[in-house]
């Protein structure tokens, strides 16, 4: 278990990144970091972080990191796991643990990465992978991804008088992982810090590949202020629309359960990549949230929601001025 | 030919400006040519765009490296870039300033056009964007295109209700705008006053050009190396810490994104100002209202 009080105070992403002011994506790396350690070797895919954290001829990163192409972090971090491997098999190394983390936004996740990730996930590789899921290409301003929820606008799904934003529904990467019955996968939000940090110490002790999905808020990408980065991403868990959950050999266990929901509304009226969404849309997008969300808590083995589903108001501590 | 170099932050337009004005050149049946230069710095980064104007075509496409008129859009600047680096013998500098103007001025300037941009896109605009306002104090200062050109090139690249509110913000900067001459400098200058304010600092470490021999091998760099780059300046607020309030739950320090809450000895935070980037998460996270998000003083 975490605490604030006990966590290292040592920074393994070293301040100076040129992340954009209130980063929601810096904020999970550094917490990931903090439980993960020095003991690691990390494969990192083209995207924000990768250019934010590494401009020739510096680096944020104060543990062995490696800049790999858009498609292939988790191919190079199976590669690095088998050399480790076998360095370790010819005694050139000495038995102590070293993980190997391969991290990726959602482009090079979903999109571009995927068949390197399906392969890795496929071949066992005892690896964990991380997804900082922004639900856009950000780093070249704003293109739509297989990631970008449906009704968003991004230049390339740009909303207008008769399109609204993103055509499509979400992909649901957990169940993509699922399928290839790995022994962990979970999803996370740099809003919860102590859950997060908690799946990130599991998913780098099992053995075996292990996935992990994070939700970090981009304020320019997104359309909103550098300091509701946090606030947005405990919104997103609070209305369903992103569930914490762990998915660990074939059971789902829900990290955060809440007996009623915040609507939708809430969550999209924040942010101006949703600007301009027709009540249409909004009902279409609510139901469908509520489909996701009664069907985890079904395969949770949890009671359903009941038809008075909407809490009033957030939790009391966040400001919502 | 004349060339004009806008120094911004990322998010307040300096490229459009640019844009814009070489729009309205164009329409006047002028050659103008307009881009920007920036590394992989974000919003609230300085960046800097220049634009060329001339009566026939220009085929230079390299950086403005001695420019005749330079636009400093964010007050904040002055501080941070070498702004009037380079720039030519009775050049022209116009500044967004809210400080008496003539403390900017230096001997070899042609002339200096002040306004108060940041009050002025605040009001009419409702947010900080000052470029088209200070396109209006540079067309003020110099003739370069008809206010008109400007207003249409402002029509065809917004959608009605900004590009008429950008439009309003424009003629209110052009009525606004104080220019001082050298004439008005001497006068000054006879008062035994030091004309000393207007010389930018750099803080940072400075740009330079690499040789491919001093490259290291395998591009392996030293790690922790960006701690060289003091974000602290791409900052307009900074938070101010209330120890009374402060019950040391380290929220602050957890969710902060630049790792600037720094842990002290006894369980209270302090901020490192060379890395904040004022984004004011600590300030709304925190539980008890210990941190408040103070304006950055200018200059």
């Amino acid at each position: 278990m975490f605490a604030v009080k006990t966590l290292t105070d040592r920074e393994y992403l070293a301040p100076g990144h040129r992340g954009c002011s209130g980063c929601g994506q810096a904020v999970a790396v550094r917490m990931v970091h903090k439980a993960l350690g020095q003991r690691i070797v990390v494969a990192c895919a083209t995207g924000c972080m990768e250019v934010i954290s590494s401009p020739f001829p510096q680096s944020s990163w104060e543990m062995p990191w490696i800049h790999v192409a858009f498609e292939n972090a988790a191919a190079v971090a199976s590669g690095i796991e088998a050399g480790l491997k076998a360095l370790r098999h010819k005694g050139k190394i000495d038995n102590r643990k070293i993980k190997v983390v391969a991290m990726a936004g959602d482009g090079g996740t979903a999109d571009i990465g995927l068949q390197a990730l399906s392969g890795a996930l496929e071949r066992g590789h005892d690896f964990l992978y991380i997804c900082y899921d922004n639900e856009a290409y950000m780093n070249t301003g704003v293109q739509r991804s297989s990631s970008t929820p449906y009704g968003a606008s991004t230049m390339t799904t740009p909303a207008g008088r008769i399109q609204k934003g993103q055509a499509t529904w979400k992909k649901n990467m957990m169940e993509i992982v699922a399928a290839h019955h790995i022994p962990y996968a979970a999803t996370a939000s740099p809003s919860y810090p102590m859950d997060l940090l908690g799946k990130v110490k599991k998913g780098a002790e099992i053995k075996g590949p292990a996935y992990l999905h994070i939700l970090s808020p981009c304020p320019p990408g997104w359309g909103i202020e550098a300091e509701d980065t946090i606030g947005l991403g405990r919104l997103a868990v609070e209305t369903g629309a992103f569930p914490l959950y762990e998915q660990e050999e074939g059971k789902i266990r829900l990290s955060l359960d809440f007996d009623k929901l915040i609507p939708l509304e809430k969550y999209l009226k924040g942010q101006g990549r949703f600007r301009g969404i027709d009540q249409e849309r909004m009902d279409y997008m609510q139901e469908r949230v509520l489909e996701m969300w009664q069907d985890l808590k079904r395969k949770a083995g949890l009671r359903e929601l009941r038809p008075s589903r909407f809490r009033k108001e957030g939790v009391k501590w966040i400001r919502t001025s | 030919m004349l060339e004009i170099r806008f120094h911004g932050r990322g998010g307040q337009g300096a490229v459009t400006s640019a844009e814009l004005l070489a729009q309205a050149a164009i329409k006047e049946g002028k050659y103008a040519r307009a881009f920007p230069s920036f590394g992989p710095e974000r919003r609230g980064a300085p960046v800097s765009a220049f634009c060329r104007l001339d009566e026939k075509p220009i085929n230079l496409r390299t950086v403005i490296k001695n420019p005749h008129v330079v636009v400093v859009l964010d007050p904040s600047l002055y501080e941070v870039v070498d702004v009037t680096g380079g720039l030519r013998e009775r050049g022209h500098l116009v500044i967004n300033t809210s400080k008496d103007p003539r403390a900017f001025f230096s001997g070899n300037l042609g002339g200096l056009a002040a306004v108060n941009a940041s009050l002025i896109a605040q009001e009419i605009l409702k947010r900080p964007i000052t470029n088209t306002v200070m396109l209006g104090a540079l067309v003020r200062m110099l003739p370069l295109v008809e206010l008109e050109s400007l207003a249409q090139a402002l029509e065809e690249r917004f959608n009605e209700k900004i590009a008429q509110k950008n439009i309003q913000a424009l003629k209110r900067s052009y009525q606004e705008t104080l220019i001082l001459t050298p004439e008005d400098h001497v006068e000054r200058e006879g008062k035994g006053e030091s004309g000393e304010a207007g010389d930018a600092r750099i803080t940072g470490e400075k740009d330079r050009d690499y040789s491919w021999k001093e490259l290291p091998p395998g591009c392996i760099v030293e790690p922790g190396s960006t701690r060289k780059n003091l974000t602290g300046d791409w900052r307009s607020r900074y938070p101010l810490l209330n120890r009374e309030r402060c019950i040391k739950c380290g929220l602050c320090w957890i969710y902060c994104p630049d790792a600037s809450l720094i842990r002290k000895g006894d369980g209270f935070y302090g901020v490192d100002l060379n890395y904040c980037k004022g984004c004011g998460i600590c300030a709304r996270e925190c539980p008890a209202g210990a941190i408040l998000m103070e304006k950055e003083l200018e200059g």
